[in-house]
């Protein structure tokens, strides 16, 4: 009977680690990390701040007028990335505000250089600006469905 | 000023292709998905076009704007990956580079 209850043992521990290394390796592709109220928050505070300097280009303002808070903005959105990366399966995440830094660093980038934005311009990469920061608040708000 | 109805014409002449090659198990539904994503662009793109014609927007200006429609294909995409469904968006990720590179390279050739 030794032999056969050894076989069992053996059979039954694999059974468990297998089990629990498929669980966690599915898990880690279909989960994402829980919803976070701060996140959140954040998320919708940066969009404001964002969108209150783009506003500013609408009145044709010279970027000297705004270099001061677009650096303190972008600052706040690399502390965020970094928040953001230290959360479990939240890579869309991270990637989504790696996008949205790209296209506000490309944003100030070229109102750096032209000196102001055209009026009608500034209105569109506004409403442009918003919709991916919308985007970026529906997956955070997704995640409330996990948690 | 470019052709705008040409852009989308090169743009939709290539999405059959693209489908086959991308999503052949998806073939028709990632086209359809293609298409809505062109039909929502359009307004958009329609406007640039008209934008950067009038000179109400520069070159420069053109281009970000297309970009950041492509940026938000792309986010769009990731909150699937987020949810665990992502291949269709895969396809319509791909789609989106076809629409920013077709329109900018007409509105350049436009240009010049």
């Amino acid at each position: 009977m030794r032999p056969l209850r050894n076989v069992c043992v053996v059979l039954a521990c694999a059974s468990l680690l297998l089990g629990q290394f498929g669980c966690g390796t599915t898990g880690s592709l279909l989960s994402s990390t829980q919803f976070s109220d701060s996140a959140y928050n954040t998320d919708k505070r940066l969009k404001t701040d964002s969108l209150a300097l783009i506003d500013q280009a609408k009145n044709k303002a010279p970027y000297n007028s705004v270099a001061e808070d677009v650096n303190g903005l972008m600052n706040k959105i690399d502390e965020t990335i970094a928040t953001e990366q230290k959360r479990t399966k939240n890579a869309p995440t991270v990637a989504q505000w790696k996008k949205i830094k790209a296209q506000l660093t490309s944003l100030f980038n070229m109102w750096k250089t032209k000196g102001t934005l055209s009026p009608a311009f500034a209105d569109d990469a506004r409403t442009q600006v918003s919709s991916l920061f919308d985007i970026l608040i529906n997956t955070e708000n997704d995640k409330r469905a996990g948690s | 000023m470019a052709d705008f109805n040409q852009i989308f014409n090169d743009i939709k002449s290539q999405l059959g292709p693209l489908a086959e090659q991308n999503l052949k198990q998806f073939a028709a539904q990632g086209k359809q998905d293609a298409e809505a994503f062109l039909e929502q662009s359009k307004a958009n793109l329609q406007k640039w076009v008209q934008q950067l014609a009038n000179k109400e927007i520069d070159e420069a200006e053109f281009r970000w704007l297309v970009e950041s429609q492509k940026a938000a294909a792309e986010m769009v995409a990731l909150r699937a990956v987020n949810a665990g469904t992502l291949q269709t968006e895969q396809f319509r990720d791909s789609v989106l580079s076809v629409v920013v590179n077709t329109a900018v390279s007409a509105i350049t050739k436009g240009q010049t």
